[in-house]
């Protein structure tokens, strides 16, 4: 593959488009039958997956798919802009939606309001492919605010105290994310006259007021990525969206802030900058801390899904240690972990979702026999908790591998310690569940106990999403080329030609 | 990408030979049923031994480039075959015997499956050629085992299992810590490139030996980190355990001897590994000498032989090229120990199976009823042993001269004593394995016995391994010769040097069996040591155990460091000193009561790993108070003892005030008699049985006489174990760090008294802020608020910059 060819196409912004429209489609026959919406609905998910697979073949000769549209805003036009790290992880977001589409089908048949839902849910799709096809910083920005400000209708979705409480937590989260990534924004527009993502580096020179720029993104993509001090909302969040909207939170949405750290630190700033400020230290710092006081509050939480949202942000340390490196193989781990992260944590979140609905059960404590009940439901959920722990052949060691070695390759074995204690306590949080599940049989007065026991899967729509993550999470790794791993390797190495 | 180098045939054939028992495992999922399920595996391990045969003939490497993002690597050496062979034979005997074991099993389908899931990664283990592989074969067959230990899944399995598997990713990760370091620097971790790799000795070096080193001692069974092998060899099935002992045990020992050989000649590492290995020898030794359990005897047994086989890689590695006697000694009893001591776990398991009885001072006789049985397991016993004619004698041979040449070659006494070490570590397994013989199969003692006799399966089962073993022992240089001596170029050696060093050599000769003899007497001796010890009943104490030595306080210190941190977050800034003072007087009666805690932490850290935090709700329990103080109480029989069991129970808070408001619910109420009134509530509501009743009354009637002496007094003085609470801090910490926790019973209850106490805080907390002014402004505190006033004076200062730049 040869990086560089431009070529001027309008597919990017038909791929953005779709989910739009088909929102209003879902909005307006959804009161005629909930079948109509359905059959809408999966076709809307289906065809932008289809779609932006299909981009996938001019990104693998090498060509950048541009577009630009003037919209109102003179001299701000939206822009897309489809390079290999866009289309990576625009076609796994699109893929998970596809899955979870399917999934919540059956999941909210018995809701109180699917009617709000499922717009809101295909919506969110087009907010999510806008941040990640952005070609510069204002279309970043509209699609980010977009994506950001819908996300409260999954939080709220449940309607209870802790829902609304949590929503406004979200709310505030959000308002304060999208005003420090403007700051940002504007802050750049000015230094450097365009906001381009296109080049490596637009900021002319490391001064006071870039380094506040900086400081503005950092915080305010934290914010969304679940940064340390700033991670408040995300297991508040979590546990009570439904949970296909659990698993595109914590699969997808919270990406888009490290999608939008790397851009801002390789695209904005520049690898020549970064190296000689050293102001990513600052972010690496953090970082490792979220890797640790995420595992360790994993560790002791009961409820399952605030577990697994412990444990998205212990990833998210990963991942922006990743690119804080400024390895090549450092940034290709981070890259390919946002990949494997988004498969694994829509897995668990789709699992437990399965769980709640054939089951009752949200602790894990009373998890004990779930295994023998639902074997398959279980099965992948243990495959996802290996892969999160990084066992090989599962693509969480790969991306783990890739990681450790950038660490060392930045002359910062200390981080590569790091990870190897976060993976010792992901075993201790998650194989304990595994362990009750299969192989502790339920006490009496329990809710599986007796006739409950028996061999009972989820229907066949929530099951086959869920098996598809799973094997996913296998099957790239032993075929002979691992694409994810290569395209992750390739945009890596397109940041950093200098 | 994918390159085969050799015959193309002979290449499918090997990859045949590791996967077929993994496809054999996915056809399970269609064959279920009990002898159908075996019969199809058994089909599927004969097929892969004979794929082994035909296709290792011929050197054959497999490269798979960018697999995982490294590579993977199939370049099998001789030793690898060999062991692999070894494996897939093994297996074989192993999965035909648990035909006959597995019957009245629970799932014994669910065994076959990861026991032929275990099998793919240990042949893979076995025939990689390059590290990266070896260790994805490895940390496959980590997991894959793990069922094959907790299959019993009762509470002594749990155990066993969750060690067995914490223990086993916790390796992993220590050799991955390894592997990184060295794809780093070398960018290849092909074997055939890592030669002498670390043989530099500098510090880097040293941390990747000991990552690998502790990776695979963990499951070698190596001291110090031996002690999950009497737990999960004990809790396993027969088949089990012999597949942990006899093959899964010799992968650590593979990756020690490519370790020592291929990545680290160093003579100090060879040093450090020889007085690992006559630790490991000894204890393991002393431990067996000491126990009464059949199969724990055999267990640490187990740990002792790996101290052996450890003793011969030192020997090797010191002696360099000319040390043919200690490697190749070594790999000669990994094959002897495979044999006998997977023998003598079937022999143990099948006596399980028809007595139900692992204690062997309850056994007895079983000759008449069992020949077959007690043939194998005397053959293997004297394998064990090392005598003359029988096949652990060629090989503790060969070990010991290792430790001799070193001692006349290099002229250091120090070799010296390590050969009286070695000798009294052999004089020790002579000991048990008479003790162990004795008593289960010829001591005059009648056992009870059901169900059938041997079946004429195990009993050609038996058979053959008896075979084999004899045929090693009678004929010891001819296999050396033709087995051992090409497996010369892992151990560094020249084969042509071998043989022309070792060709020929008559094992029976004069110096040899006089040192046997001598080791005879000895263990002779030491046998009627063993007798007047179980005649007096001195038993080695429990506190001796290194869990309880080592472990548990490194756990309790890292709880200490947690708490104490919690009390520096707790009291903020403002109250640093105060909190820095107040820790350190919670702290030290901690650290002086050394004795109490280790129990209680060891508990709390299982439920912790359990996802059970609470153990407030179990008090509530009713029941369960009582099954605990029958648990617990009963079996107190001195006063010392029972002191401790009151303390224990008053500490834990088990005795609530009846009047809950305001109290902290883990003060309790004084008296024996108000506890006894208080059980005795309870006794009216469930209904228990006489037996139980009487016990309790007991029980009671125990403490009262010695509250009258005082005791009770001085409990309430100490109140609780102070180490409870540091553990209950701990428990807070993460509360504190995760904001809130919530219990599945009671949840609501907990919340209005959380809604109460909060109010109560928060008024408490605006008299302190009005009274000081700076209370509520305090630092570290990770509420919700603060960070979002924080943010928006960062976007003050922010905006402010920016337009004064302007």
């Amino acid at each position: 593959m040869v990086q560089g060819v431009e070529t001027y196409s309008h597919l990017p912004g038909l791929v953005v488009l779709i989910p739009i429209i088909f929102t209003a489609l879902v909005g307006i026959f959804q009161k005629r039958s909930f079948l109509l919406r359905n059959w809408i609905f999966i076709t809307g998910t289906a065809l932008t997956f289809a779609l932006m697979a299909f981009l996938g073949y001019y990104v693998l000769q090498g060509r950048i798919l541009v577009v630009n549209y003037l919209v109102a805003m003179y001299p701000f036009t939206i822009t897309f802009r489809v390079d290999t790290l866009s289309f990576l992880i625009g076609v796994v977001a699109a893929g998970v939606w596809l899955l979870a589409s399917i999934y919540c089908m059956q999941y909210l048949k018995d809701d109180h309001s699917p009617n709000r839902y499922f717009p809101v849910h295909i919506f969110i799709l087009a907010g999510s492919l806008g941040v990640f096809l952005a070609g510069n910083l204002y279309t970043f920005f509209l699609f980010y605010e977009v994506m950001a400000f819908s996300g409260y209708l999954f939080v709220i979705h449940a309607e209870t105290p802790e829902a609304f409480k949590a929503g406004s937590r979200y709310l505030m989260v959000t308002i304060l994310s999208g005003i420090l990534v403007f700051t940002g924004v504007i802050i750049t527009y000015q230094l450097a006259g365009t906001h381009d993502l296109g080049s490596l580096g637009i900021i002319p020179e490391a001064n006071v007021v870039s380094l506040i720029a900086f400081v503005a993104f950092i915080i305010g993509f934290g914010f969304k990525a679940g940064l340390f001090p700033l991670h408040t909302w995300l297991p508040a969040a979590h546990p009570v969206a439904p949970s296909p909207a659990s698993a595109l939170l914590s699969g997808i949405l919270i990406k888009t802030g490290a999608y939008g750290i790397i851009r801002v630190t390789y695209n904005v700033y520049g690898l020549e900058m970064m190296q000689d400020t050293g102001w990513p230290t600052i972010l690496l710092i953090f970082a490792a801390i979220t890797t640790l006081y995420g595992s360790l509050a994993a560790l002791v939480q009961d409820n399952l899904k605030r577990r697994l949202a412990y444990s998205s942000i212990s990833q998210i340390g990963y991942i922006l240690m990743g690119g804080a490196l400024l390895t090549e193989r450092g940034l290709a781990g981070d890259v390919f972990h946002i990949v494997s992260h988004a498969t694994i944590k829509s897995t668990l979140f789709l699992t437990a979702g399965a769980i709640i609905t054939k089951t009752g059960i949200k602790y894990v404590s009373q998890m004990a026999g779930v295994g023998r009940k639902m074997p398959y439901t279980m099965g992948a959920f243990t495959l996802a908790a290996l892969a999160m722990i990084g066992i090989p052949p599962l693509n969480g060691f790969v991306s783990k591998w890739a990681l450790a070695l950038g660490a060392l390759d930045a002359g910062q074995p200390g981080y590569a310690v790091v990870l190897l204690i976060s993976s010792m306590l992901n075993a201790l949080y998650y194989l304990p569940i595994v362990i009750l599940a299969y192989f502790r049989k339920p006490e009496e007065g329990t809710v599986l106990y007796g006739d409950m026991l028996r061999y009972d899967e989820v229907k066949a729509s929530m099951l086959i999403p869920i098996l598809i993550l799973a094997v996913s999470l296998v099957i790239f790794n032993i075929l002979p080329v691992n694409l994810p791993l290569v395209l992750a390797e390739f945009s890596a190495r397109a940041l950093f030609q200098q | 990408m994918v390159n085969a180098i050799g015959p193309t045939m002979q290449s499918a054939l090997l990859v045949t030979a590791i996967f077929a028992p993994l496809l054999a495992a996915g056809a399970l999922f269609k064959v279920r049923v009990f002898p159908k399920a075996h019969k199809l595996a058994l089909g599927a391990i004969g097929i892969a031994t004979g794929a082994a045969f035909v296709a290792l003939r011929e050197p054959i490497e497999i490269i798979w480039e960018g697999f995982l993002g490294v590579k993977f690597v199939l370049a099998p050496d001789y030793m690898g075959v060999f062991l692999a062979i070894m494996a897939l034979v093994l297996w074989l005997f192993y999965t035909l015997f648990s035909l006959d074991y597995m019957q009245k099993s629970k799932n014994p389908t669910r065994f076959l499956f990861f026991s032929l899931l275990s099998l793919t990664g240990t042949l893979g283990v076995f025939l990689a050629g390059d590290l990266f592989t070896m260790f994805v074969f490895f940390e496959f067959m980590a997991f894959a085992s793990f069922p094959l230990v907790i299959h019993e899944e009762n509470a002594e399995a749990q155990t066993a299992g969750k060690q067995y598997l914490y223990i086993g990713v916790l390796g992993g990760l220590t050799i991955l810590l390894g592997l990184f370091l060295l794809y780093h620097r070398l960018g290849t971790l092909m074997y055939s490139e890592l030669g002498a790799a670390l043989a530099a000795g500098t510090g880097v070096d040293w941390i990747i030996i000991a990552g690998m080193l502790l990776g695979f001692g963990i499951k070698a069974g190596l001291v110090p980190v031996h002690f999950w092998v009497p737990r999960g060899y004990v809790a396993a099935p027969a088949p089990g355990s012999a597949i942990l002992s006899a093959v899964l045990k010799k992968c650590g020992v593979f990756g020690i001897i490519r370790l020592v050989f291929l990545m680290a000649p160093i003579l100090t590492f060879g040093q450090v590994m020889l007085g690992l290995g006559l630790l490991t020898m000894v204890l393991g030794s002393l431990l067996a000498f000491f126990e009464h359990n059949g199969k724990r005897i055999l267990a640490y047994s187990s740990v002792s032989q790996a101290g052996y086989i450890m003793v011969g890689i030192g020997g090797g590695a010191i002696m360099a090229e000319t040390g043919a006697m200690g490697g190749l000694g070594s790999f000669y009893h990994v094959l002897n120990h495979a044999l006998f001591k997977g023998s003598l776990f079937l022999a143990m398991g099948y006596i399980f199976l028809r007595t139900r009885e692992f204690n062997i001072y309850r056994l007895g006789n079983l000759w008449r009823k069992m020949p077959f049985t007690t043939i194998l397991a005397v053959v293997s016993a004297a394998g064990l042993m090392g005598l003359p004619l029988f096949n652990g004698y060629p090989s503790k041979t060969m070990i010991h001269h290792a430790i001799t040449f070193a001692e006349s070659e290099t002229q250091m006494a120090i070799y010296g004593y390590a050969e009286t070490v070695f000798n009294i570590g052999a004089a020790g397994t002579t000991a048990y394995c008479i003790k162990l013989i004795y008593n289960v199969f010829f001591a005059p003692r009648e056992t009870r016995f059901s169900g059938d006799k041997e079946r004429p399966l195990v009993q050609s089962i038996f058979i053959t391994l008896t075979a084999a073993m004899l045929f090693i022992g009678l004929a010891p240089t001819l296999t050396m010769e033709s087995i051992i001596f090409p497996a010369a170029g892992a151990f560094n050696l020249d084969v042509d040097f071998v043989e022309y060093k070792l060709g020929g050599y008559n094992f029976f000769n004069a110096y040899d069996l006089r040192g046997a003899f001598n080791i005879l007497l000895m263990g002779l001796g030491l046998t009627l040591l063993n007798l007047f010890l179980v005649r007096k009943k001195i038993d080695l104490p429990r506190w001796l155990s290194i869990e309880h030595l080592v472990f548990n306080p490194i756990i309790k210190g890292l709880g200490a460091v947690l708490a104490g941190s919690y009390y520096f977050i707790n009291n903020r800034l403002m109250g640093f000193g105060t909190s820095l003072v107040e820790g350190y007087k919670r702290g030290l009666p901690y650290i002086n009561n050394l004795d109490g805690y280790v129990d209680a932490l060891g508990k709390r850290t299982d439920e912790l790993f359990s996802g059970f935090v609470f153990r407030y709700k179990e008090q509530e329990d009713k029941r369960k108070l009582i099954n605990i103080i029958l648990d617990y109480g009963l079996d107190k029989e001195s006063e010392s003892d029972l002191k401790g069991f009151w303390d224990w129970l008053t500490g834990e808070g088990f005795l609530k005030p009846v009047d809950k408001e305001d109290v902290d619910s883990r003060d309790f109420i004084g008296s024996v008699e108000d506890f006894s009134k208080k059980v005795q509530e309870i006794m009216e509501e469930e209904d228990l049985s006489e037996k139980e009743k009487n016990r309790l009354e007991n029980l009671f009637a125990r403490l009262m006489t010695l509250e009258e002496k005082g005791f009770a007094r001085e409990s309430m003085e100490e109140k609780r174990y102070p180490h409870l609470r540091i553990i209950q801090r701990l428990e807070e910490v993460f509360q504190f760090l995760t904001g809130n926790i919530q219990t599945v019973e009671g949840l609501e209850k907990e919340q209005e008294k959380e809604k109460g106490r909060k109010k109560r805080e928060r008024e408490t907390k605006k008299k302190e802020a009005a009274d000081s002014g700076w209370g509520k402004w305090s630092l570290l505190n990770l509420n919700f608020d603060m960070i979002i006033l924080a943010v928006t004076l960062v976007i003050a200062v922010i905006l402010l910059v920016f337009f004064a730049q302007i």
